[in-house]
């Protein structure tokens, strides 16, 4: 699954540091989320959406 | 924010050293009051005290556990089926070539490598966490 993670964090200038701080969750995780690595579970999709302020569907896709 | 891998890991890594430290010092101390004290209360937790620290090793690693994220907690998962697997199949080999002739290995030997398989996997995620 890929996302818009990187850009949508770019947007805004944090780091992957300030985006793991906002979710809490580590450094690592975030990496490994915008690297394809790894696919968040829903719970922290919908607060990676939220944190955004887009759907679901339009950060995470096929 | 979680703390950092790294942190988490090697904070883990340090207190499974000293663990297996009193570990070993209190399995030297088993094995010579094995074969020198005489029987009795003191023979018998003298020969059961290692269980401690092994019991402990087991504390540590769900406390580091606790202490991470979803990310985290998967690769220390997949890093426990990984010994899990590796211990499976190595005690059925090794079951066959005792049949073969080679020594009868103390069950305690199952422990040492699942800890050691796992170790090898942590200190292998602590090098190539980013």
């Amino acid at each position: 699954m890929t996302n818009s993670v990187p850009d949508l964090r770019a947007e805004r200038g944090w780091t992957q540091s300030d985006l793991a701080k906002q979710l809490r969750v580590s450094r690592q995780t975030v990496n490994a989320i915008e690297t394809g690595r790894y696919d968040p579970s829903l719970p922290l999709a919908f607060a990676i959406a939220k944190l955004f302020r887009r759907r679901i569907e339009e950060i995470f896709y096929p | 924010m979680q703390p950092e891998i790294r942190q988490v890991l090697v904070g883990w890594l340090r207190q499974f050293g000293l663990a297996m430290a009193v570990y070993v010092a209190a399995l030297a101390i088993a094995t010579w009051a094995l074969a020198s004290v005489p029987a009795g209360p003191l023979r018998t937790s003298v020969i059961l005290a290692p269980i401690l620290p092994g019991l402990a090793l087991i504390g540590l690693t769900v406390r580091a556990y606790g202490r991470c994220d979803e990310f985290i907690r998967l690769r220390i998962l997949e890093a426990a089926a990984l010994a899990a697997i590796v211990i499976a199949v190595c005690s059925l080999v090794y079951f066959f070539f005792e049949l073969l002739g080679l020594p009868h290995l103390s069950a305690a030997w199952t422990s040492n490598v699942v800890w050691a398989v796992f170790v090898v996997q942590m200190l292998r995620l602590i090098a190539t966490g980013k």
